[in-house]
């Protein structure tokens, strides 16, 4: 009966190991941010940030296939350094951050590709209109915050066409802002 | 698209639709020809959208692009009920249906994500009134002065709105209601031109579910002081009282000095509010140039 039992134990053990899920972390707004870079009248490129970030990740590096990521940025914290600026990039003719508070990017399928490169698919929303999009994601690394908790970043970078998103206002073709906006994402999640 | 495309359209093609209206109207009933007024307004603003913006998405993305189509569909509604001329309380149901119509389709989302239930109700319900307050004002306005002077105030209406909104933070919104302005310019040139045109008649519905949802929007979702939006779609109604309360016998020119003056006080009113917080913001943040 004891040896039964045992073995039980044993196979129970097993699958549960096989069956083990990916490490959950909840990002870290205080050291996550999304930067943007946009061509401004063809002359030069400005940079922008949104600050806010928020959102959840799960997150096996020896299987990609549990891997899962959701997140989020607030619209209304665009920052370009300029707040008069600000105030039009997250009014209507931009951002629209009153109608739209948030732009969002939940994973459908991860790919490793190599030593902490990933492949992830997944849907990117803004202004209400949702699009696919492939993101190539590094793995930057491990470590630990001040309490102890375990710690691990993550950096994509990517380009879209805000005009897809219906972000149409002072496009190239009428003399003024550039079309493609590359995002940088860089977010630290924490393990819960 | 050229910059100036935005503008030049509009004007084009209210003024080509007013005077195929014209034509066609000197054939057959007065009446009819307020198909004129009604789609020159509601199509050319949506001209003027696709040469700012592009074509936009159905069902709208976001609440600009559904101006468009509820420009197009309150002027093809504005039509039977400009021609019937149905009783005021039926006349205020349906401008009363369309109207919140219009504003949930422009700011559900303010309702879904941060109004309260009694606020949702209160804001839809002044949205509403707003639209069928303009709408009446410039119908019963339109109805007094069948000549060059409604459109002259629809323009000068749109003309301060237009200043208003890119002081409220949207060159967008600022832009589409100089559209607005466009379409109207078209007129006063057209009743200049030709005196007899009834230029004004059924123009009223779009022009005032534009013109308060490019207002409302400016507030809710830019940067435009409430007051300055208030003031605007006062200036309209205020217009139209003051012209009712001018004595009988006064002198057209003085009639007409009276009505202009208010809708022109009133309006810039709303243009120094908007002009004010403006300057202090970019005191305050930082300004900058596009």
């Amino acid at each position: 009966m004891v040896i039964l039992h045992s073995r039980l134990m044993i196979v129970a053990a097993l699958a549960m190991a096989a069956v083990a899920h990916a490490d959950n972390y909840k990002v870290d707004a205080a050291h996550s941010s999304a930067v943007f870079k946009i061509n401004h009248l063809g002359a030069s490129n400005v940079y922008g940030m949104m600050p806010n970030v928020s959102g959840e990740i799960a997150f096996d590096e020896n299987d990609a296939s549990k891997n899962t990521l959701e997140i989020s940025v607030d619209a209304s914290s665009v920052s370009t350094f300029n707040g008069g600026r600000d105030k039009h990039l997250a009014g209507p003719d931009f951002f629209n951050a009153k109608q739209f508070p948030a732009i969002t990017f939940k994973s459908t399928s991860w790919k490793k590709t190599g030593d902490g490169t990933y492949d992830i698919s997944g849907e990117f929303t803004m202004l209400g209109v949702t699009k696919k999009l492939d993101v190539k994601a590094t793995h930057i690394g491990y470590g630990k915050n001040r309490g102890g908790k375990d710690l691990a970043g993550f950096e994509a970078t990517f380009t879209i066409d805000r005009t897809d998103y219906g972000m149409n206002y002072g496009v190239a073709a009428q003399g003024g802002i550039g079309k493609d906006v590359t995002i940088t994402i860089a977010v630290e999640g924490i393990k819960q | 698209m050229n910059v100036a495309a935005p503008v030049i359209f509009p004007a084009l093609i209210a003024g080509l639709i007013w005077l195929i209206a014209g034509r066609l109207w000197k054939r057959t009933a007065a009446a009819t020809f307020v198909w004129g007024g009604s789609s020159a307004i509601a199509v050319s603003f949506c001209a003027g959208h696709v040469a700012l913006m592009g074509w936009p998405p159905f069902p709208p993305a976001t609440a600009v692009h559904t101006l468009v189509f509820a420009g197009l569909i309150v002027g093809i509604v504005g039509i039977p009920e400009s021609i019937w001329r149905s009783r005021l309380v039926i006349r205020w149901i349906i401008r009363a249906v369309l109207g919140g119509a219009a504003a949930w389709w422009q700011f559900n989302t303010l309702a879904e994500h941060t109004w309260t239930t009694p606020g949702t109700i209160g804001w839809l319900a002044v949205v509403t009134v707003t639209v069928c307050a303009m709408w009446e004002a410039i119908d019963t306005f339109a109805a007094r002065h069948p000549s060059v002077t409604t459109p002259f105030t629809m323009w000068l209406t749109a003309c301060a709105t237009s200043v208003g909104l890119v002081f409220g933070a949207s060159a967008m919104l600022g832009q589409l209601a100089g559209c607005l302005a466009a379409a109207c310019g078209a007129a006063v040139v057209l009743a200049l031109w030709s005196k007899t045109l009834p230029l004004d008649r059924g123009a009223a519905g779009a022009f005032a579910f534009i013109t308060t949802g490019l207002l409302w929007q400016g507030y809710f979702y830019a940067e435009l002081p409430l007051l300055s939006a208030g003031l605007f779609i006062v200036a309209s109604v205020a217009t139209c009282i003051i012209d009712a309360l001018v004595p009988p016998n006064t002198k057209p020119i003085k009639h007409l000095t009276i009505v202009l003056s208010s809708i022109i006080l009133i309006s810039g009113a709303a243009i120094a509010v908007a002009f004010f917080e403006y300057r202090e913001t970019a005191i305050e943040v930082g300004d900058y140039a596009y």
